[in-house]
């Protein structure tokens, strides 16, 4: 078959003039000729030379060509006014018209390299940000749970007075042998134990679950070796065994494959190693290793107990089914107590996020609510961008629509050109939010998500993104292509192409402003908290937070029985500790500052009796060593500290904090006033009240983050109370590192199983307790931040655009007699104006910020005007930076040039 | 329109009947370049043939017009065509030229009878 493109080609003189579209017509009939005559019976020469004769002619062909050059191109012109709507738009969206639309704007970007690469930076950014803190959000609410049937699943709570509470293993034990709904149901608690292999022990957090618990769930299924535990395994006695997670296998085993069958020491007694779990989510969970729950007869007998409750609904049954028949159940086990409760009620609810804390669910959504904030301001400057650019492309959208390009075709092409730069920063975009992410997991406090969540950009993050740019490639196209498609072309090839519509100026004008207003919104939110956290940082913390360490000695269960077997232990080790060299002091005690008391107690005043036990006041308890205020470094205001003379068999005497004398002692002076309370002892839930003497009033040292209201606190001395387990306190002396060797070799001289917990430097628990707020803080900031850049970016996008369009003006001005100074003021004054409108108009969404944020970060002070005011200046500088450089650029502007160019 | 139209006809009339030609075969049927100029190469026995460099500049005329459209048209194992159709106005035109034609031919006719006579 010839080539009859080449052989039409070859006779034009003018190539560039040959529409495609009529070459493809001609090529055709050529070819429909040519097979005619082939079919007519003529040799393949024969057809040739005739059919070639239809181009003797070339000036005829050239005119031809030229005829069809002024047809009307555009395929969606060819149906004007002759099809239904329908088919018009079908035409409008061919994929064959897209694609061109989309090369086309593919050459265009590249030709515009700068532009393309602000534009695609901008979005990115938005996308970025966008699509990780959705990647937290998917993984929290909408990933499916990694197991079978996870809404069967049902977790069991008792309510008293409306918070939660722990079941007993005799409640537990009740509903098992008598709850109808569910198909199983299942307890677990944590705990912590020594692990023993043969070199040191361990201090990990273990999970304690009924045999079931894993298989019901599916929890670390399916495991990587062995089995989970069998019915029989949660009787006391069998109990010793011991299934570990994955990565507990690899790090303490090497991932020994014969580990099955081995004996591991927990807390000293002999478990055999029975399963491995899988990799995944258990992984992620602070147990290391499970053991069987086993209740003994005496742990049956309180009814109280720390136990969590899961069930799996049987099918076809409700939760709301299930919540009533549980109601019913509990009612009648309440009946059958000596002394029924009441305030207690049991409410059954979805496991899924279950275990989240509503501040967290609020914060990632305020999260998300500020990503999507950059995400729009990022649009509105790209959309500046290309509105800018429109103005310098009117000309050849003029051509286009002179050419018969309907209103709906340039709409479409410059849509599709957006979405182009949208797809490409996406692309950068996905890029970038893999580190976002990196750095949020990072960030985030341990153990804020649920193990199941999975962070990760996973198919439908993706997906998101995905859609993300595909609707801001519509946001941000969508005025700049509706300005375009009223271009006039004959006003615009009159004027030259040069032309600036006012109404488009102000469009671009309105887009700075909204920048602005949104990024002020951002950047209050910003500024409240990072207020809030400096306020944390700079709060008196009433002790002294430095060259302190503390960690505790995890003493198992049935090792310090007696009080006499507590005092000694500790009383000896925090005297030959604060013996080391380098060790100022040292204490014991069962809470510290920030950590807080592990105890809560009800007491009364001497002399202000309170009849109903119930009704009394509550505060938190430490036992502590006559150390502990030395070492913290908590000032003692009135009376005196502990002495070596608070012993056991001396006369109770007990050291509050200011807190609690102004709130219960009022008036009167404390030293001497009596506080009637239970002592806590180890292993019982009561003990009869006793007096405590009030000796003396410390400052109000931190019990909670810093800057959080101090809690009502009552020391007493560890000598007269002592505890099996404490926290041991060392003070180093000037810039001394922390004998850890001799510290160990003291430990290991009253007992070499028991390992070092939870080592800390204060500034370690100091930073964890402001861990949450800390995260929200820095990514609120840097979001604000981004904004905050973003938005500048716009304002010295249309200041810059304003002054290259009216260099002429300015030059005119100038030639007049206008100073510089006059014309640097004329382009700031209309920057700051614009500037100034977006921050009126943002105060309003900063108004809301705050009190949104209330819950998310701790302190954020909705009310108070110095965080908005250091934000709008911030803002306001910012602004006046970007339009210095066009107030400038405008001053050099030479009149003469500026003249002569029009 | 309609004196313009009128004018046009006469000049186009006056040139030979080449539009009413394609206007006529497209009435019946939307139909393509190359079969078009097969249909009055065969319909005509031979005798009238309308070179590629004759029928397009005809049909991209005709098209500007508005008397026609075409389209591109893609059938399933083909490769795609321009179809032409005729349009409303096109119709309309293609009216006026029959009736012209008619008269034109009995006017010759009368002229060819009365020399006859």
């Amino acid at each position: 078959m010839p080539d009859w493109k080449a052989e039409i080609i070859n006779r034009l003189r003018d190539r560039s003039a040959a529409s495609e579209d009529a070459l493809e017509e001609m090529v055709q009939h050529l070819d429909q000729r040519y097979r005619a005559l082939l079919a007519r019976g003529r040799t393949e020469a024969q057809a040739y030379a005739e059919t070639i004769e239809e181009l003797n002619d070339p000036a005829a062909l050239a005119a031809t060509l030229r005829a069809a050059s002024r047809a009307p191109l555009d395929a969606s012109a060819w149906d004007r006014g002759n099809t239904g709507p329908a088919r018009r738009r079908a035409a409008l969206f061919a994929p064959a018209v897209l694609l061109r639309d989309a090369r086309f704007g593919l050459r265009l970007l590249r030709r515009n390299a700068a532009f393309t690469a602000v534009a695609v930076a901008t979005l990115a950014l938005g996308i970025a940000a966008t699509t990780a803190i959705f990647s937290v959000v998917y993984g929290l609410f909408f990933a499916p749970l990694p197991y079978a049937q996870p809404d069967r699943l049902v977790m069991v709570w008792p309510y008293v007075n409306g918070d939660r509470a722990g079941v007993s293993p005799k409640s537990y034990t009740a509903w098992k042998r008598q709850a109808t709904s569910f198909a199983d149901i299942n307890a677990w608690s944590g705990r912590t134990v020594n692990v023993a292999t043969a070199d040191r022990p361990e201090n990990v957090s273990a999970g304690a679950a009924t045999p079931g618990f894993l298989a019901m769930l599916g929890y670390g299924y399916p495991l990587t070796i062995g089995r989970s535990f069998q019915e029989d395994e949660g009787v006391p006695g069998r109990d010793h065994v011991v299934v570990l997670t994955y990565q507990f296998w690899q790090e303490r085993f090497g991932g020994d494959p014969g580990i099955l069958g081995r004996q591991v020491r927990v807390n000293d007694e002999p478990y055999t190693v029975v399963g491995v779990l899988g990799k995944g989510p258990a992984d992620r969970q602070q147990n290391k290793i499970w053991l069987p729950l086993a209740f003994t007869d005496a742990d049956l007998q309180p009814d109280t107990g720390g136990l969590y409750v899961m069930a799996r609904l049987k099918d076809g049954v409700t939760i709301a089914q299930a919540n009533a028949s549980m109601t019913a159940l509990s009612a009648r086990l309440e009946q059958e107590r000596a002394r029924p409760r009441s305030g207690w009620t049991i409410q059954l609810e979805a496991f899924r996020n279950d275990f989240v804390a509503p501040s967290t669910v609020r914060g990632l959504w305020l999260l998300f609510g500020a990503v999507l904030f950059v995400l729009l301001i990022a649009c509105a400057n790209v959309a500046n961008l290309l509105l800018a650019r429109g103005t310098t492309r009117h000309r050849e959208l003029a051509i286009r629509a002179a050419m018969g390009a309907t209103r709906g075709a340039v709409v479409r092409q410059l849509l599709v050109e957006t979405l182009v730069l949208a797809l490409a920063g996406g692309l950068l975009g996905a890029w970038l939010a893999s580190a976002i992410v990196h750095a949020v997991v990072a960030l985030m406090p341990p153990f804020t998500l649920p193990s199941e969540t999975e962070i990760t950009l996973s198919v439908p993050v993706l997906l998101f993104a995905l859609a993300a740019c595909t609707v801001s490639g519509v946001v941000a196209g969508l005025a700049p292509a509706w300005q375009a498609s009223r271009t006039s072309a004959a006003d615009t090839m009159r004027e030259g192409g040069r032309t600036i519509g006012d109404r488009r100026f102000a469009l671009r004008r309105g887009l700075v402003i909204l920048e602005v207003a949104l990024a002020l919104t951002l950047l209050a939110g910003g500024g409240l908290a990072v207020h809030a956290w400096m306020r944390q940082m700079t709060a008196d913390l009433g002790f002294r937070a430095d060259h302190l360490t503390t960690f505790s000695l995890p003493v198992p269960r049935g090792r310090l029985t007696t009080t006499d077997q507590m005092r000694a232990f500790y009383g000896s080790l925090a005297e030959r500790l604060a013996t080391l060299p380098g060790v100022g002091a040292a204490s014991v005690s069962t809470g510290m500052p920030v950590s807080g008391a592990g105890y809560r107690g009800q007491f009364e005043i001497a002399g202000d009796r309170v009849v109903d036990p119930e009704k009394r006041p509550w505060t938190s308890v430490i036992m502590a060593t006559a150390s502990y205020h030395g070492t913290f470094g908590i000032g003692i205001r009135h009376g005196r500290a502990f002495a070596d003379t608070d012993r056991e068999g001396s006369r109770p005497v007990a050291i509050v904090n200011e807190t609690f004398a102004q709130r219960f002692l009022a008036g009167r002076d404390p030293i001497g006033q009596h506080i009637v309370m239970a002592p806590p002892v180890s292993g019982a839930f009561t003990a009869a009240s006793i007096d405590w003497e009030i000796v003396g009033v410390q400052a109000d040292a931190a019990n909670a983050a810093p800057g959080r209201p101090v809690a009502a606190e009552v020391v007493l001395p560890f000598a007269q109370n002592p505890w099996p387990a404490a926290i041991v306190a060392v003070r180093t002396i000037g810039d001394a590192s922390v004998p850890w060797t001799a510290i160990a070799d003291v430990l290991r001289t009253i007992d070499p199983t028991i390992p070092l917990a939870r080592v800390q430097t204060i500034e370690q628990t100091l930073s964890r307790s402001m861990a949450s707020d800390r995260f929200y803080t820095a990514f609120f900031a840097a979001f604000a931040g981004v904004g905050l850049v973003l938005a500048a970016v716009g304002i010295y996008g249309v200041m810059s655009f304003a002054v290259a369009q009216r260099t002429h003006e300015i030059g005119l001005r100038m030639a007049l007699g206008g100073s510089r100074r006059h014309v640097v003021g004329r382009i700031l004054r209309e920057g700051m104006m614009t500037a100034l409108a977006g921050t009126v108009l943002g105060a309003i969404g900063a108004a809301f910020v705050g009190r949104l944020l209330q819950g998310a970060v701790y302190g954020i002070q909705p009310s108070n005007p110095i965080p908005f005011i250091a934000v709008a200046v911030t803002l306001l500088l910012a602004a006046l930076a970007a339009c210095l450089v066009p107030a400038r650029r405008a001053a050099s502007v030479d009149p003469i040039v500026a003249l002569r160019r029009n | 329109m309609k004196n313009i139209h009128a004018r046009i006809l006469d000049r186009e009339l006056k040139k030979g009947s080449a539009e009413l030609v394609i206007l006529a075969l497209l009435d019946a049927r939307p139909r393509h370049g190359y079969e078009l100029s097969d249909l009055i190469e065969t319909q005509s026995g031979g005798d009238v043939r309308f070179t590629l460099t004759s029928l397009y500049p005809l049909l991209y005329r005709l098209e500007k017009r508005g008397w026609i459209h075409g389209r591109w048209v893609e059938k399933a194992g083909q490769r795609r065509r321009r179809y032409y159709r005729i349009t409303a106005a096109g119709r309309q035109v293609l009216a006026e030229q029959r009736r012209g034609w008619e008269r034109f031919v009995a006017a010759i006719n009368r002229i060819v009878e009365v020399r006859n006579a």
